[in-house]
């Protein structure tokens, strides 16, 4: 099997206002699979094979815990919390010990609130334009937090769109210590940083934010060594009239399902990467973290 | 995408917008100096008028609320005998519904030749340089946390006019560098100009972690050593209520400037403010009011550069 050839596994894609298009063009590029977030109501008769998370807590509030049983047999291969904040520590514990009991997946995207409110990388370049930071501790800390609720609770759990080489250090850290965590990244994170925002340019507004060069190195060989599992297109199309605006104002996220393939691709052709590790990254690591 | 710095110069390396002072040519920002120099009389009211910009129409548009800039703004365009309107449209109404660029397409209908632009959003005058017809001129009045690039001007040429060539200079700035677009083209501009003694003086919650030239400092005596020009920067309360500092009063223990504190900088220095005054925040009253303070020098010479600039980025080559 080849990577130009493989039918993929995204463990993240978000539909957007035109779903039957954003399916018929997953269809086009090779992917078998797409993961969908919670509250994403697609067509009925899609061309691709759909996984569903379902929420953790009711309408994500971080409060209430959803019904995830019910959610489970409609059919969710998992529970997420998406980006949106936790009421508090208590909840979160309760909410894996929960889905645990049920025997539920967790999809965790650690990201603190406050810190997380930045919308750029909190380096050089942003501190020069004048935007608000995000430091990579608004990962690192949520990650480290999760890391210790998954441990305590026994929950399985997958770290979804991780940014930074601190958090690739985590991660390995916690699975050398047998913690049995699976990991992702977003294909954006692999080819881009945050060199990418000079000028403003609105549609490299992503989150998580794109980092430095060196968290965009760390996440490449975190992937080439195992690390890192598996790699999402973690595609978020917005009308044009939410992205077209003052790079702060501008929706975060960007169309990016074509790029998982030729992303990987190029990333194999640089020699950063095997081609069997990509392959694997798209196709047996999402469907063993989907249990497909 | 281009950068700002790109984006405000023609092939010819003139200026057709004007958004920010980082990688400004020098040969420029001492164009605009020598400009406003001949705008200058005696005393503030003998500025000179010219009609250099007679039939153009200029625009003051603030999405955000600054009374004084937009009145220089005003009189420097009025000066140069153009048509001027000014609006101030909240960002609240845009947030309404209305987009930016379905505002910017609106008033462009209108016929304007220059906008003069006031945002709270870092980099909201570059979006509206990038998609503005190619006629229209921008001058950025101030966005975010990003550049006040006519302030840094007029600090520039309030610098110069007091103490000569600015390559030679140590200049001290205190107070909010990191959240002030002051400070950022202030840096810029005595970097572009050439000073080597940049000092940059708060607290650690106050400083920017990186991107700046100059030296950052979180003492006071340490940072103003022998300075010849020390800046201090208006407090916003805002400050306090997201924990950046613990109160006005201590702020002024460590960083407030007074006569006496001053005898730490070199003999002659000069005290500057881009205004308002916090009296008894970041400056004492004797010091505002004293000789060394040129904090009014700098708001006569805003309208002077002011002018120079608008009529810079209309294309009246004349030299003056």
């Amino acid at each position: 099997m080849s990577l130009a050839s493989v039918g993929m596994i995204d463990l993240c894609c978000r539909l957007g206002e035109t779903p039957g298009q954003t399916l018929a063009q997953a269809q086009e590029l090779g992917y078998d699979v797409l993961t969908l977030p919670p509250y994403e109501t697609p067509p009925e008769d899609s061309p691709v094979r759909l996984a569903k998370l379902g929420p953790i807590t009711q309408e994500l509030d971080g409060e209430h815990l959803a019904e995830m049983a019910r959610y489970q047999a409609g059919g969710v291969v998992g529970v997420t919390q998406g980006h949106a904040p936790w009421k508090n520590t208590r909840v979160q514990l309760n909410a894996l010990r929960y889905a645990r009991g049920q025997n539920l997946p967790v999809h965790a995207l650690p990201l603190d609130s406050e810190l997380g409110r930045g919308v750029a990388h909190d380096g050089e370049i942003a501190q020069r334009l004048g935007l608000e930071t995000q430091p990579s501790a608004a990962e690192t800390i949520a990650l480290a937090r999760d890391l210790q609720l998954i441990a305590e609770t026994g929950v399985t759990a997958h770290i979804g769109r991780i940014s930074c080489a601190e958090s690739v250090r985590l991660i390995r850290r916690a699975k050398a210590e047998g913690l049995p965590i699976t990991c992702d990244v977003a294909v954006t994170h692999l080819l881009w940083n945050e060199a990418k925002i000079e000028g403003y340019d609105y549609r490299y507004r992503l989150q998580p934010v794109l980092r430095s060069e060196a968290d965009q190195m760390a996440l490449i060989e975190g992937l080439a060594e195992g690390v890192i599992d598996a790699v999402c297109s973690d595609h978020t199309p917005h009308p044009v009239a939410d992205k077209r605006l003052p790079f702060a104002q501008a929706a975060p996220g960007a169309e990016t399902l074509h790029l998982l393939r030729s992303g990987l691709t190029a990333l194999v052709d640089q020699g950063r990467l095997t081609e069997q590790r990509a392959i694997s990254a798209v196709l047996d690591a999402p469907a063993k973290i989907l249990k497909l | 995408m281009p950068s700002t710095a790109q984006l405000q110069l023609t092939d010819k390396g003139r200026l057709r917008h004007f958004l920010t002072t980082e990688g400004l040519p020098k040969d420029l920002m001492i164009e605009i100096m020598d400009r406003a120099a001949t705008f200058l009389g005696d005393t503030p009211r003998d500025l000179k008028k010219r009609p250099l910009l007679k039939g153009r129409s200029v625009v003051n548009l603030f999405f955000e609320n600054s009374t004084r800039t937009r009145t220089t703004f005003e009189i420097a365009a009025k000066g140069l005998s153009a048509d001027v309107v000014s609006l101030d449209i909240s960002t609240s109404a845009t947030a309404k519904g209305e987009s930016l660029l379905d505002t910017l397409k609106n008033l462009e209908a209108m016929g304007a030749d220059l906008f003069v632009v006031r945002h709270n959003q870092s980099g909201a005058p570059h979006f509206i340089a990038q998609h503005c017809t190619p006629e229209l001129a921008i001058v950025n009045a101030g966005d975010g946390l990003h550049a006040h690039p006519t302030q840094a001007m007029l600090d520039m040429f309030t610098i110069r006019q007091h103490k000569g060539d600015i390559a030679n200079l140590k200049v001290a700035i205190i107070g909010d560098i990191r959240h002030s677009r002051v400070v950022r083209s202030q840096v810029h501009a005595l970097h572009g100009l050439g000073c080597q003694d940049i000092r940059l003086i708060g607290p650690g919650t106050l400083l920017p972690r990186q991107g700046l030239a100059g030296s950052l400092h979180d003492d006071l005596r340490e940072g103003i050593q022998d300075a010849d020009v020390v800046i201090c920067l208006r407090l916003q309360k805002e400050r306090m209520a997201s924990a950046l500092l613990p109160s006005e009063a201590e702020f002024h223990r460590n960083y407030g400037m007074t006569l006496e504190r001053l005898g730490w900088a070199a003999p002659n220095a000069i005290v500057m403010h881009p205004g308002p005054i916090n009296r008894g925040v970041e400056i004492d009253s004797e010091l505002a009011d004293s000789d060394h303070s040129v904090i009014l020098n700098q708001v006569t010479n805003g309208i002077a550069v002011r002018m120079a600039i608008l009529s810079m980025v209309m294309g009246v080559e004349e030299r003056l």
